[in-house]
């Protein structure tokens, strides 16, 4: 894979002059980002500094804010539901999601990888890429069906080997890992398209020499792939812990955080305060509390998730 | 002279100019077109009313547009496709058609409610954008924590004046039920709304599977209530329907309000402060910060009747089960329902015979104060409870006489009966009949509950207290740990509806 380099200005003395003179030669570039820049600072920035200064505000979206200083924060500290349930079922779903993301889709592109017959690895990889086309709503209210304690399909399987029905989504003790269980069998196309990729770029010859020394494929797949598509990795689990974090889809969709609170997670109670309670100032608290949570994961998985060998073409 | 040519440099420089130039006019605030006062000078309340008619538009040949959420009786879309046995709704549609012919500058336009989404989201978000339709349906309790916010306009000038279409009426508010002026009015006395219609709530039950368990009558106490569900389960039926799930219409609060409300018949009026027979989520508000709002020992009563009722409940009750589906299936025995599923029942029959009976009775054996009364959820939760936002007061003023006048025609009581044929809901306006298969709702009962489970207090009420019963139904919580965890969740939820309305602090 080609490095790309980035040629450094070379340094000079910038005077305002000069910058003027740069700006009228390329206006037209900054008139064609403006539009962008604006979107961006309306849809983007602003909200996010709003939320900041609205977390420590008492705000239904119609009266002018209260101050209130730390109580929200207080709140969302002291909380039963947000900061105990909530983190704590968010925390368990995260752990899952970068376990899933990372091990499912790389077994099955290194499967792939390993056939010999280039027809067969296409038809592999078309039928594992195919179900992106499928909106995931669809297959949320799909698992939904499934997991029907009266007449759902899985009840049905178990009905027939002998084993009693199960609550699955109806039960607190088994909502959450109803959640975990579902998407069945992990292997998400997107993943493990960039997996594909990472173990292709590997150079031929470094193979041929680990085979040429008696390295068997297990043996390679540990010593050799995993560290030369630790990129690959590092981005897919930076994407999975960044998703999970903000997602409450099946919450939204299905359960609703319960039954008792038992798949709620902090992006719902942020949802439920704003829309249900009208509350944004709590709802904000429990963003920003979110935000730090993100940017401290993302810093750490830079940090933490390195290979001695990151290979450059 | 031969044309210049322009390079793709310069090309590109003008389509940015012009693509900048479109983002920026975009982001530029629309011009506000200048509305006219309503030439109709509102009524004070205690005058003497005068004759409304609709107002001549400020401008000739200006029209009107109401965007109306009908909610019960909204049209079928006439692009839809139905299935087999289902009816078309054309009621309000025929009645909009004549309003139009009459007043040829006023359109009546329907709106949809997006399929599937929560009503007090879609409140929420309309709201704060200010595009809610111009009439709107709502219970009620949605709108009492949030009447500060400016969600519904006052409608107690028009409630005041004649109903020009209704012969002999000197007050449009003279037309409809006292249960339905009560449960319009709002936390400051003033109305909030208009409300035509009502539900009841009955139990529906399989007649075969009754048979065939041999229960041979009804059951009209707790006790027979219990063994005929025993029966039923001793015959492979799910005894009865129902989930705890908040989106689904309406198991828990209807079961609480039934149990609750009969253990607490002599007392629970004792917090009607306007003595309306209705409690309000002020009245609830008010009294929590006096500590009388709820009866602790009658909750945990319910608590240990529903624990009890729970052993007939479908598997997975704690989430979402379609009992309904699972009662036309022949599953599921008996559930709790409303009115409107009579019309549902006729266009698309169950292949076995259904009737509807009464809650069962608490009597003295279960719960020694028991007055042994028959109450019934029968009130105002209907299908044609409207509601204006209230910003249109400051947005289009002229709108709003326009708005109250085809409401008054829509509540003409031969219009409230043909819209009451199409919904099965009962009449809440005088001489508007409902259909003769509204007959088990008619009979008679001691009391209208006055109050329906936390949702009196707030939407976010109802939910937390969904979520209590989520705790404590399917586990082994003692007594102690419920009434402790019930007092705390309520009094968190007394106090967001406190924030939102410091003014009903004590």
């Amino acid at each position: 894979m080609a490095t790309l380099t980035v040629r450094a200005a070379r340094p000079e003395q910038r005077s305002l002059r000069r910058t003027a003179r740069r700006v009228r030669k390329f206006w037209f570039c900054y008139v064609m980002m403006l539009g962008t820049f604006s979107l961006l600072l309306t849809f983007s920035y602003y909200p996010a500094v709003s939320a900041i200064y609205h977390s420590f505000t008492i705000w239904d979206g119609f009266r002018p804010a209260r101050w209130v200083g730390l109580q929200n924060y207080r709140e969302v500290f002291t909380s039963e539901v947000i900061f105990r349930k909530a983190f704590r079922n968010m925390g368990l779903l995260v752990l899952w999601d970068v376990v899933r993301a990372a091990t499912f889709p790389l077994l099955g592109a290194a499967l792939i990888y390993r056939l010999r017959n280039e027809k067969l690895a296409y038809v592999f990889r078309l039928v594992f890429v195919l179900p992106i086309v499928v909106p995931a709503v669809v297959g949320v209210l799909v698992w939904k069906q499934l997991y029907d304690p009266n007449v759902g399909l899985m009840n049905e399987i178990l009905k027939i080997v002998g084993i009693k029905p199960i609550a699955w989504l109806s039960s607190p003790s088994t909502a959450l890992p109803s959640l975990m269980l579902a998407g069945f069998p992990w292997i998400d196309g997107v993943a493990m398209l960039i997996y594909l990729a990472g173990l292709l770029a590997i150079p031929s010859e470094v193979i041929e020499a680990a085979i040429m020394d008696g390295a068997g494929s297990i043996r390679r797949f540990f010593s050799m792939e995993i560290p030369l598509i630790i990129p690959q990795i590092r981005l897919i689990v930076i994407l999975n812990v960044i998703g999970s974090l903000q997602s409450f889809g099946w919450q939204l969709l299905v359960t609703r955080g319960g039954p008792n609170n038992a798949t709620t997670v902090p992006a719902w109670e942020m949802y439920q305060s704003a829309i249900s309670s009208g509350r944004f100032g709590v709802a904000s608290a429990v963003g920003v509390v979110l935000f730090i949570l993100i940017f401290t994961l993302t810093l750490i998985n830079r940090a933490a998730i390195r290979s001695n060998v990151e290979y450059q073409a | 002279m031969a044309p210049t040519k322009i390079s793709r440099r310069d090309m590109l420089k003008a389509l940015g100019l012009a693509s900048a130039g479109a983002a920026l006019a975009a982001c530029g605030t629309t011009p506000t077109v200048p509305t006219t006062s309503a030439t109709q000078a509102p009524v004070a309340a205690g005058e003497a009313p005068a004759p409304t008619t609709a107002p001549a538009a400020a401008d000739a040949g200006k029209k009107y547009k109401i965007l109306h959420w009908a909610q019960g009786p909204e049209p079928t879309d006439p692009n839809a496709v139905l299935e087999a046995g289902q009816t078309r709704r054309v009621a309000y549609q025929l009645i909009a058609d004549q309003y139009m012919k009459e007043h040829p500058d006023v359109e009546i336009e329907w709106y949809r409610f997006p399929a599937g989404s929560n009503v007090q989201e879609w409140l929420l978000a309309r709201m704060t954008a200010q595009d809610a339709p111009d009439i709107y349906w709502a219970n009620t309790e949605d709108l009492w924590p949030h009447i500060n916010k400016n969600w519904a306009l006052d409608f107690t000038e028009y409630m005041n004046m004649p109903n020009p279409y209704v012969s002999g009426n000197t007050a449009w508010k003279d037309q409809f039920q006292d249960v339905a002026i009560f449960s319009q009015t709002g936390p400051d006395g003033k109305l909030y709304g208009v409300n035509m219609d009502g539900a009841g709530v009955l139990i529906v039950y399989n007649q075969q599977a009754f048979t065939e368990a041999g229960i041979e009558s009804v059951p009209k106490t707790w006790t027979e209530f219990i063994d005929a569900q025993k029966k039923l389960q001793a015959k492979g039926y799910i005894p009865f329907g129902a989930n705890l799930n908040p989106d689904t219409c309406c198991y828990p609060h209807w079961a609480m309000a039934h149990l609750y409300n009969q253990l607490t018949y002599n007392t629970i009026l004792t917090i009607d402060d306007d003595k309306n027979q209705v409690i309000t989520a002020k009245e609830v508000a008010q009294h929590a910060q006096k500590g009388d709002a709820l009866d602790w020992d009658a909750y945990l009563k319910v608590a240990h009747l529903l624990k009890e009722w729970s052993q007939f409940f479908p598997v997975g009750y704690e989430g979402t089960t379609d009992y309904r589906q699972l009662f036309r299936q022949g599953k599921v025995a008996m559930y709790m329902e409303g009115n409107w599923a009579i019309s549902e029942f006729q266009s698309s029959p169950t292949p076995f015979e259904i009737n509807w009976t009464a809650f069962p009775v608490i009597t003295k054996d279960i719960w020694p104060q028991s007055t042994e009364n028959v109450v019934r959820i029968q009130g105002a939760w209907g299908g044609m409870q409207y509601h204006v936002p209230g910003y249109l007061k400051e947005k289009e003023p002229d709108k709003i006489p326009i708005i109250m006048d085809w409401l008054m025609f829509s509540s003409k009581p031969e219009n409230v009966t043909n819209c009451l044929k199409e919904t099965s809901m009962v009449s809440l306006t005088k001489g508007a009949e409902a259909v003769p298969e509204l007959a088990p709702f008619n009979q008679p009962y001691d009391r209208a509950v006055p109050y329906q489970s936390w949702q009196t207090l707030s939407s976010s009420g109802l939910q937390a207290e969904y979520k209590l019963w989520q705790a404590y139904l399917p586990s082994s919580m003692s007594d102690q740990e419920f009434i402790d965890k019930a007092k705390k969740d309520f009094d968190a939820e007394v106090q967001k509806v406190l924030e939102a309305n410091p003014d009903w602090k004590v």
